[in-house]
């Protein structure tokens, strides 16, 4: 809009407004000052007819026009000194990191799928600079406490596929953080040594800078910081995810398994499985470990939904990786590179690792360690652990061979998760003894009555370690 | 214009009627902005600009503006000047800009420059209005960077945003340090201007009566003269 | 934004006069006496919602999409003025009772910051959420209360309700303390604003702990 149609515009608004205002006054002021007025003009002027009129609209005039001054100073003042939004935006990135005065930038759109994220926030800006040498990232990190406030900051992220860095950053906005004032200007910016975050790799921060503890820089405001580091995280997230910086194996081991499971399973979300968890690196034989060699295990995600629990496994790195994927302990999909002769391939058959949603906190993970067939049955050894106290159950489940399925025919602890408070240690372990005799038809009753109040952990793990082998047992003896 | 009236003129805008402390108008700013010297001299500078201009133009107007639609006007004239302040702030100095942010707008409801409108440019000539701006508006930036100073001293260690020393007490920074402080400083400048004032009283006093005593004695004296003659 | 966080950031934790030092002149001035406290608390809270409900719709639809931007200054100091000339107005012809007991502070009312300072914050709010005037279109299509609520325009209203209240709370809060501190023999330059103001101190002290919540 140029500067004309701005000021015909304002001339026209100014009218109408003044108008409305004048009119007002013309009309409080009528009442109280009109015997006023009108004595007064009759002794200076008698020949109007109606003074109280004449001097009213006097005085809407004069304010009018004083109104029409000022409008045009002002639409004269607005055409020299607009600050344009770019140069706007340059002034709040500056906070951040020195660019070249001449460096433009560029308004990316945003990515859909990786915009928002449950951990961190969510980008409500990307720009690149024209010279190709950062991304701005605008990153609002949740979680800053107090009714769930949030603090956007804006975070440069140097333009490098292969180790991208943090260059600088700082604050922009807050949302009921009472004491954001504690967070200083020094720690914001792009100084190395003072300011926070800058010169770290933006996937070391991912490692870095949980969710949970906040940066912990001690500045006193620890949910401000806290929200600051989900923004940093934020931003670092949507670098690797949207647009494609940096080397991002996890990702793109995920992007593989989801391709490989198809349309039917779109609502998953895959949960990464800590190695601790399934038993990964010990002596004990592993499942889906590969000895001889040179493929070693990278990820094991797993997820649970309508289609049943699906665990896949991740081996090897960069582009030649190789995905198996199992919904409920079978084969169901492998990638192009897996033959069925392979030995990874042997291995996750045998040994497949299960997803049993019966946990206090989501999904406890038995796994199966070791399987020695016997003339009428198998013997499992089956490990599971628990995020809580009590910690890691291995147990030697003996099955018999009843019909095709698998009957519990012996419980025996190799390593004792129990812990020692709450009920007895023979209470806690009830269901050693009650699930003898149970299949994979009544594992789930049999904990229902089984298990004792303020052993259910415990007694989850039991069951978890059961329905494991039971599972295996069956698919193993289905054919 | 005479030396006398300029002197009164600048007196009563820095001290007599100092805006801040004497008359506690434009509370507002003062409480919200002294948390740092810097943003007390910007502010000032914004209230002078603002002041200056506003009187001038109404004292120039004052014999064209209807008395029933003054106020409007003023407001209007006043609202300009704050909005040109605002866009001239916005575009060269953004920092500080960012800095009074709400305040910057509201001078157009500050009491000082409405109150100066109402009660001196509406009633007197260019030069002097002008003149009343200029000295009110230092007046008023005087008292709240002096404000500023001791709010930003103890309450961040710094000054004008130099780091002094660590030792801070944070109750200063915040809302309740800022009623205290200004609480204080009006007690303390009412009990020095008072003491002055009765001081020069005083003085006055005894410079009358030694006038008076004069006067006697000449006046004897000249009874004595005529008396001995 | 729910309904709660606005009441409870507008009644305590943001309170106008306590912690964003707006409205201080009335503050000091009207609360000599608990009644004019209460009188011009809610002369405050009637005009902040009216301007709240009016000054959002000309910046979103007016001034937004003319570029006028920069004139927000004038444009809204002449409508509260002229809205509060109107509704002194009807007071006066409708209800001369309530006219006599709230109707002396209007003209106050112009020329308070807290006024002014309202219309800005509304108009922060919509300059960061820039999907306003879709919100208020929802608003008026809509008649489901909550949907009211947490729509920007409704919470722009409800929000300038509550920042009067809170306003009101403050001054209504002081007359009361002044009334004591007023009989009390307090030394000679500390009389009449200095102890007001150390009063407000005390109370800015104790509204302060709930921005801590």
């Amino acid at each position: 809009m140029t500067g004309a149609e701005i000021a015909i515009l304002v001339v026209f608004l100014f009218i109408i407004v003044a108008q409305v205002g004048a009119i007002c006054f013309l009309l409080f002021y009528k009442r109280n000052k009109a015997k006023v007025v009108a004595t007064k003009a009759s002794q200076t002027s008698k020949q109007y007819k109606n003074p109280a009129l004449i001097s009213a609209v006097k005085a809407v005039a004069v304010l009018v026009c004083i109104c029409l001054v000022c409008i045009a100073l002002l639409a004269l003042c607005n055409d020299l000194l607009y600050v344009t939004p770019g140069e706007r935006f340059k002034r709040v990135v500056a906070k951040a990191y020195d660019f070249d005065s001449s460096v433009e930038f560029e308004e990316l759109t945003l990515n859909n799928e990786f915009k928002v994220n449950a951990d961190y926030g969510e980008i409500t800006e990307v720009h690149k600079a024209l010279d190709d040498s950062a991304y701005v990232i605008t990153a609002k990190g949740t979680k800053g406490a107090f009714n769930s406030g949030s603090v956007t900051i804006l975070v440069v992220v140097s333009n490098n596929a292969k180790d991208p860095t943090i260059l600088g950053w700082a604050l922009q906005e807050n949302d009921k953080q009472t004491f954001i004032s504690n967070i200083p200007a020094s720690v914001q910016g792009h100084t190395a040594g003072t300011s926070w975050f800058v010169g770290e790799s933006i996937t070391e921060v991912q490692a870095t800078v949980t969710p949970q503890t906040g940066a912990g820089k001690g500045t006193g405001a620890t949910y401000s910081e806290n929200a600051i580091a989900n923004a940093v995280n934020m931003a670092s997230f949507y670098c690797l995810n949207a647009l494609g910086l940096g080397e991002n194996p996890e990702g793109d081991a995920r992007t593989a398994v989801m391709e490989l499971l198809g349309d039917g399973f779109d609502g998953y979300t895959l949960s990464k499985v800590a190695f601790d968890d399934i038993g990964y690196g010990e002596d004990v034989p592993y499942a889906s470990k590969v000895n001889d060699g040179e493929l070693t295990l990278s990820f094991v995600f797993s997820a649970n939904g309508a289609n049943g629990a699906v665990v896949a496994y991740v081996f090897g790195e960069g582009e030649d990786i190789k995905v198996i994927v199992t919904v409920n302990g079978a084969v169901t999909a492998t990638s192009q590179n897996v033959q069925e002769t392979d030995a990874i391939y042997a291995n996750v058959v045998a040994y497949p690792v299960f997803v049993d949603t019966q946990a206090v906190g989501g999904s406890n993970i038995p796994t199966i360690l070791l399987v020695e067939n016997t003339d009428d049955g198998a013997i499992y050894y089956v490990r599971c652990r628990s995020t809580f106290t009590p910690t890691d159950y291995q147990l030697k489940i003996t099955v018999k061979n009843q019909d095709g399925k698998g009957v519990v025919e012996a419980i025996d602890v190799i390593t004792n998760g129990f812990a020692p408070f709450g009920p007895a240690e023979e209470d806690a372990n009830k269901l050693l003894t009650t699930l003898v005799g149970a299949t994979s038809a009544t594992v789930d009753s049999t904990f229902e009555s089984g298990k004792v109040t303020s052993a259910t952990e415990s007694a989850k793990l039991i069951t978890s370690c059961v329905k494991a082998a039971l599972s295996h047992f069956d698919a193993d003896h289905a054919n | 214009m005479k030396l006398k009236r300029f002197k009164e003129i600048a007196l009563d805008g820095t001290v007599r009627q100092n805006p801040t402390f004497r008359l506690v108008l434009g509370t507002c700013p003062t409480l919200a902005l002294t948390t740092a010297a810097i943003n007390c001299l910007g502010m000032g500078a914004a209230v002078i600009f603002v002041l200056v201009c506003s009187n001038v133009i109404i004292s120039l107007l004052r014999n064209i503006i209807p008395d029933r639609v003054r106020i409007p006007c003023f407001i209007v004239i006043i609202a300009t000047f704050v909005t040109i302040v605002r866009l001239f702030m916005d575009a060269f100095v953004p920092s500080l800009y960012d800095a009074l942010g709400v305040f910057l707008p509201l001078i157009v409801v500050n009491c000082i420059i409405l109150g100066r409108a109402e009660s001196f440019a509406s009633h007197n000539s260019v030069g002097e209005s002008a003149l009343d701006g200029l000295f009110m508006g230092i007046g008023f930036t005087l008292a709240i960077t002096l404000m500023g100073i001791v709010r930003e001293v103890l309450g961040k260690g710094e000054l004008f945003g130099l780091h002094l020393w660590n030792f801070k007490i944070n109750f200063f920074a915040n809302s309740a340090g800022a009623f205290l402080t200004f609480g204080v400083f009006i007690a303390l400048f009412n009990l020095c201007y008072n003491a002055v004032e009765r001081k020069i009283k005083h003085k006055r006093a005894q410079q009358a009566q030694a006038l008076a005593e004069q006067a006697d004695a000449s006046a004897e004296q000249t009874t004595n003269e005529v008396k001995e003659a | 934004m729910d309904i709660f966080g606005i009441i409870v950031a507008a009644l305590f934790s943001q309170n106008f006069v306590l912690a964003k030092f707006l409205g201080i002149c009335p503050f000091l001035g009207v609360s000599k006496k608990v009644n004019s406290a209460l009188g011009m608390g809610i002369a405050v809270t009637a005009v902040m919602v009216i301007t709240c409900a009016v000054t959002y719709p000309i910046y979103v639809f007016l001034l937004v999409p003319l570029g006028l931007e920069y004139m927000e200054i004038l444009v809204f100091i002449l409508v509260i003025a002229s809205l509060v000339q109107i509704l002194e107005m009807v007071l006066k012809k409708f209800s001369p009772g309530l006219y006599s007991a709230m109707g002396i502070y209007l003209p106050l009312v112009t020329t308070n910051c807290a006024i002014l300072g309202v219309a800005e914050l509304v108009i922060a709010n919509v300059a960061a959420n820039t999907e306003g005037a879709f919100h208020l279109v929802g608003t008026i299509m809509g008649n489901a209360v909550d949907k009211w609520f947490v729509t920007s325009y409704g919470g722009a209203v409800v929000s300038g309700l509550f920042y009067g209240l809170g306003f009101t709370l403050a001054i209504v809060l002081l007359a009361g303390l002044r009334i004591k501190t007023d009989k009390l023999h307090v030394a000679k330059p500390l009389r009449g604003f200095p102890i007001t103001m150390i009063t407000a101190c005390f109370m800015a002290m104790a509204f302060y702990v709930f921005s801590l919540i």
